[in-house]
């Protein structure tokens, strides 16, 4: 009876640094048949009629005390860390992760910045007729310009003249004509041109547009609203550089390079992706056409938008474009591919 | 177009611009790009301009763009225009020529030019013909305006600009015959057509070996007709891009003078006569009313000289007046000069500022009126699927003739002639090349795009196509989980949940080859999400009670119908009812049911006896509906 309190002791000794599998074994040794609290118990009879309830019920209380303390023991072995019995080589369980799409990503991030500053996100229709992707934007029938932007035409509509928008641009008349300057917003939107697909070219594509019109617009603002918007996008190390160009709906015109995102502007480094040129063009841009506004004027019927009154200016790009350049991505038709092992290097 | 350093000098001594980065940057510098250039020695590069700009399609126009940009004076040439004449008779019926120049030249000898000519017409990409047809290419390339030489022997009695009669046929220098039209303008003698006006020259009056007589052609077409005779006869040619974009009226003149002195330096003969010169018509001369203050207004900053760099451009400058040059079309509004003194002064000068906008500007969709909420909406869905394990795709609008009712004219493949009405197709394919090609076992899509319909109307959808495992099994003996109908439900929803929509209101369900597909109208379910923000329910005081009962049921019975028969029970103090287990043993035409009820009242703990006697009431009310029978409790 004496050994009782140094058998517990022993015990909880040897539970208290037991590894998971030695617990299996000190439950044996301590409570199983063979053990010795087991034969204390069947020795109880030679007791008095006295004691024995006493005694017995120490051994119990010991027992109970053993297996409770094996049980704790096990349970933190279980939920504990490295040290303790858990192999940390194992893969955890995770769950599948969903891959989000770097056009879908890519429309996001520019859109944000632009929200940010203060614009609205403006969406129109894929199907447009000639007047709104066309006309009002000054492309006039019969021109040269048009050739630039093969078309995809519909069957049926008013005068069969319904399309799929060659460009997002239709969006700036449709917001005119129902709001009231001044307007700052961004155009995302899917745009179709009859192209056959190849690594730089598809027949279906996404473009996103700003558009602003004030009382005090300048050329100045479109310049340090670009220049914010790439400081943003590509980072502050990269620089812009605006040339003069043509399009129908806005005067003057620019096109707007970055700074070569492989060579950094290194001028005939041989990079593959510049040309050499130490260039990549990223926007086109310029002021809002005055004939544009008075299209404008002529569908709501009213002079608010009077080329006189307000000024304007508008800027677009390819989302894919943009896309490749900030990725290094070459060719354009892995976008609509889906491939995971491409959209999880985005994601 | 192609530019020859060497012919360029001709007209501008280029100095530090003769080194080819040099002159590159100037040119960006003022929007005109130089793709590319070869042979070191005499380079020749090759230029993009913009269609605003015809003027510059040649060397002495281009001569005269480095003169403006880069401040140096330009070798204007020196020919004269020479005496007027009648010497052939000419005249112009129809309103689509405004001026009609004409030359004759006699006893010229034609041959091969000589090698400095043919030379320069290589660099242009031309094959040299002979001398006479060689000058007229050499003025283009050097003066921008068409020319043509016809044999004056073979012209009979006269030559008239008119418009073709329906039936006429012409026989072109290419070897091909057109039948006309009266949309077709054409030069012709006293009986037949003898030229595409504008576009190519008849093969009957050819200038060839035997030519002895000539006349020579400097003229104005409309650029419309010429760009649609072009078309519509073929492909353009050198000729009628020049005409298409705009020729300098002005001019023909000096052209044919110029032709004429290449003639007589390589054929020989003389010119007889002075120059006949029809004018049906004068251009307008725009005059620009040019306000200082546009600039500013426009550019954000002055630009002290632009009087001096529209005159540099060779414009007239008086007060607020300014008559732009004759080969200039692209100006004839005040926003045009803008443009050209900010390009001239240069783009760098250009502030950097941003615009002061007074609030931000709302959200607009064409077809809903709250679109901040509608992006959300889809925002929201989309973060659902991600969440969900599912890659977002983004696949093409088209699909087959049967799959749409919007149908693409000028399609670029019969199979992708119509606009999608659905993006489960489309979903579907990039499912099996996953399965197919890749070899994919778990294959988890989806897609928001908009979707077409018969008006024509535009809708979104979102749609997720599940093949293979859901998950797949686990290492340490989980199980795969394959994806079943049951699946797709769960994600429909799961979407009404999130939502807050009516799930039989919120999307379908369709088995797709291997696999299962949902797609949801998403205007339909805008149109019931809430619009209000949610407004707070407080939180139970008191516990609930949880009791699950099993039953047994036919096999083919419903289990909803044991839901909604627990459900039908009326009791305030039924919380909820939900399926907890379903367990059907081979062989057995029953199956089991289990059922989790949750009891709680609002303001008190529930007794024992209330426990028991309301699921007494749900056994009866099951065991009727249902005719099930109690497992046990």
């Amino acid at each position: 009876m004496n050994r009782l309190p140094e058998l517990l002791r022993e015990a909880l000794e040897q539970i208290a640094k037991a590894t998971l599998p030695e617990l299996e074994t000190i439950k044996v040794t301590y409570l199983g048949k063979k053990s010795e609290l087991k034969e204390l118990l069947r020795g109880l009879g030679k007791l008095s009629a006295d004691d024995r309830p006493r005694f017995g019920a120490a051994v119990n209380e010991a027992a109970r005390e053993i297996e409770e303390r094996i049980n704790a023991r096990r349970e933190h072995l279980e939920n504990s860390g490295p040290a303790e019995g858990f192999d940390s080589t194992l893969p955890g369980f995770s769950r599948r992760l969903g891959l989000s799409h770097p056009i879908v990503s890519t429309i996001e991030r520019v859109c944000g910045i632009f929200t940010r500053l203060g614009y609205g996100i403006a969406e129109g229709p894929d199907i447009e007729d000639d007047a709104h992707n066309f006309t009002d934007l000054n492309f006039p029938p019969d021109h040269p310009a048009r050739d630039a932007q093969d078309t995809f035409f519909l069957n049926g509509g008013a005068g069969g003249s319904l399309l799929l928008r060659t460009h997002t641009s239709p969006v700036q008349i449709r917001i005119m004509k129902e709001r009231m300057p001044p307007l700052a917003i961004i155009i995302p939107g899917r745009t179709y041109r009859a192209d056959a697909a190849d690594a730089t070219h598809s027949p279906i594509f996404h473009q996103i547009e700003g558009l602003v019109v004030g009382e005090n617009i300048t050329m100045a603002d479109l310049k340090g609203t670009l220049n914010t918007f790439a400081r943003e996008l590509f980072g502050p190390a990269f620089a812009l550089r605006f040339r003069p160009s043509f399009f129908p709906f806005t005067e003057p015109s620019a096109e707007i390079d970055v700074s070569c995102v492989n060579c950094a502007g290194e001028a005939n480094s041989g990079c593959r992706v510049c040309k050499g040129t130490g260039w990549l063009e990223v926007l086109g841009a310029g002021m809002v056409d005055p004939d544009v506004f008075e299209a404008v004027c002529r569908r709501r019927n009213d002079r608010v938008y009077d080329p006189e009154k307000v000024t304007g200016f508008a800027f677009g790009m390819g989302v894919e474009r943009i896309a490749m350049l900030r990725h290094g991505i070459d060719d354009l038709r892995l976008f609509y591919e889906n491939d995971p092992r491409f959209l999880a290097q985005f994601a | 177009m192609k530019i020859l350093r060497s012919w360029l000098e001709d007209f501008i001594d280029l100095g530090t611009l003769r080194e080819i980065d040099a002159l590159k940057a100037l040119l960006a510098r003022g929007g005109i790009e130089m793709v590319s250039w070869e042979n070191p020695d005499d380079p020749v590069f090759e230029i993009e301009i913009y269609a605003n700009r015809p003027d510059l399609l040649s060397h002495y126009g281009l001569a005269r763009e480095i003169g403006v940009l880069a401040g140096l004076p330009l070798k204007k040439p020196k020919f004269t225009e020479g005496a007027r004449g009648e010497v052939f008779p000419i005249s112009i019926e129809s309103d689509r020529c405004d001026r009609y120049c004409g030359l004759v030249m006699r006893g010229v000898i034609v041959k091969p030019s000589p090698d400095w000519m043919q030379e320069r017409l290589r660099a242009m990409g031309l094959n040299p013909i002979s001398n006479i047809v060689d000058a007229t290419n050499y003025v283009l390339f050097e003066f921008n305006h068409p020319l043509h030489a016809f044999d004056l022997d073979r012209l009979k009695e006269r030559v008239v600009v008119r418009e073709a009669k329906h039936g006429e046929k012409i026989s072109l220098l290419d070897g091909s015959e057109k039948k006309l039209t009266p949309d077709d303008l054409v030069v012709a003698d006293a009986s037949r057509p003898v030229a595409l006006a504008g576009v190519m020259g008849g093969i009957a009056t050819a200038v060839g070996p035997e030519t002895k007589d000539l006349l020579l052609e400097a003229a104005w077409f409309l650029p419309s007709s010429v760009r649609r005779s072009a078309k519509r006869h073929g492909s353009p040619t050198d000729s009628s891009y020049r005409f298409e974009r705009g020729a300098d009226r002005e001019i023909l003149p000096l052209a044919l003078s110029r032709l004429s002195a290449l003639i007589l330096k390589t054929a020989g003969g003389k010119i007889d006569g002075g120059l006949i010169d029809v004018r049906r018509r004068d251009a307008e001369r725009k005059n620009i009313t040019f306000r200082r203050t546009s600039v500013r207004r426009m550019l954000g900053h002055d630009v002290e000289n632009s009087e001096e760099i529209l005159t540099a451009l060779g414009a007239t400058v008086s007060g607020e007046n300014v008559t732009p040059p004759s080969w200039r079309f692209d100006l004839s509004r005040e926003i045009d000069l803008v443009e050209e003194v900010a390009r001239i002064s240069g783009y760098d000068a250009l502030g950097s500022t941003l615009p002061g906008l007074p609030s931000p500007t709302k959200d607009f969709n064409w077809l809903v009126s709250d679109a901040a909420r509608f992006r959300e909406m889809r925002a929201k869905i989309a973060g659902f699927f991600t969440g969900q394990g599912f890659d977002q795709c983004v696949t093409f609008s088209f699909c087959p003739p049967d799959q749409g009712s919007i149908k693409i004219s000028n399609p670029i493949n019969a199979e992708e002639s119509s606009l999608r009405a659905s993006l489960l197709p489309s979903l579907l394919r990039v499912a099996q090349a996953r399965r197919d090609k890749a070899g994919a076992t778990s294959i988890c899509i989806f897609e928001i795009d908009k979707v077409f319909f018969d008006g024509p109307r535009e809708g979104y959808s979102a749609a997720a196509v599940l093949m293979g495992n859901i998950e797949e099994r686990r290492y340490d003996g989980r199980p795969a989980d394959p994806a079943s109908i049951h699946h797709a439900l769960g994600l429909l929803h799961g979407l009404a949940r999130l939502l807050r929509v009516d799930p039989k209101r919120c999307g379908t369900v369709v088995a797709v080859e291997g696999g299962f597909g949902i797609e949801l109208d998403l205007l339909e379910i805008f149109k019931v999400w809430p619009a209000h923000p949610p407004q707070y329910a407080s939180l139970p005081r008191f516990p609930a009670s949880t009791k699950d009962l099993a039953f047994w049921v036919s096999g083919d019975l419903a289990v909803g119908n044991v839901i909604s028969a627990a459900k039908s029970v009326s009791l305030d103090i039924l919380e909820d009812v939900e399926l907890f287990d379903l367990f059907a043993k081979k062989g057995d035409p029953r199956k089991s049911v289990g059922i989790r009820i949750h009891f709680r009242a609002k303001d008190r703990t529930l007794t024992d006896e209330e426990i028991t006697a309301a699921l007494g009431r749900i056994v009866d009310a099951v065991a009727a509906g249902c005719g099930a029978s109690l497992r046990s409790k």
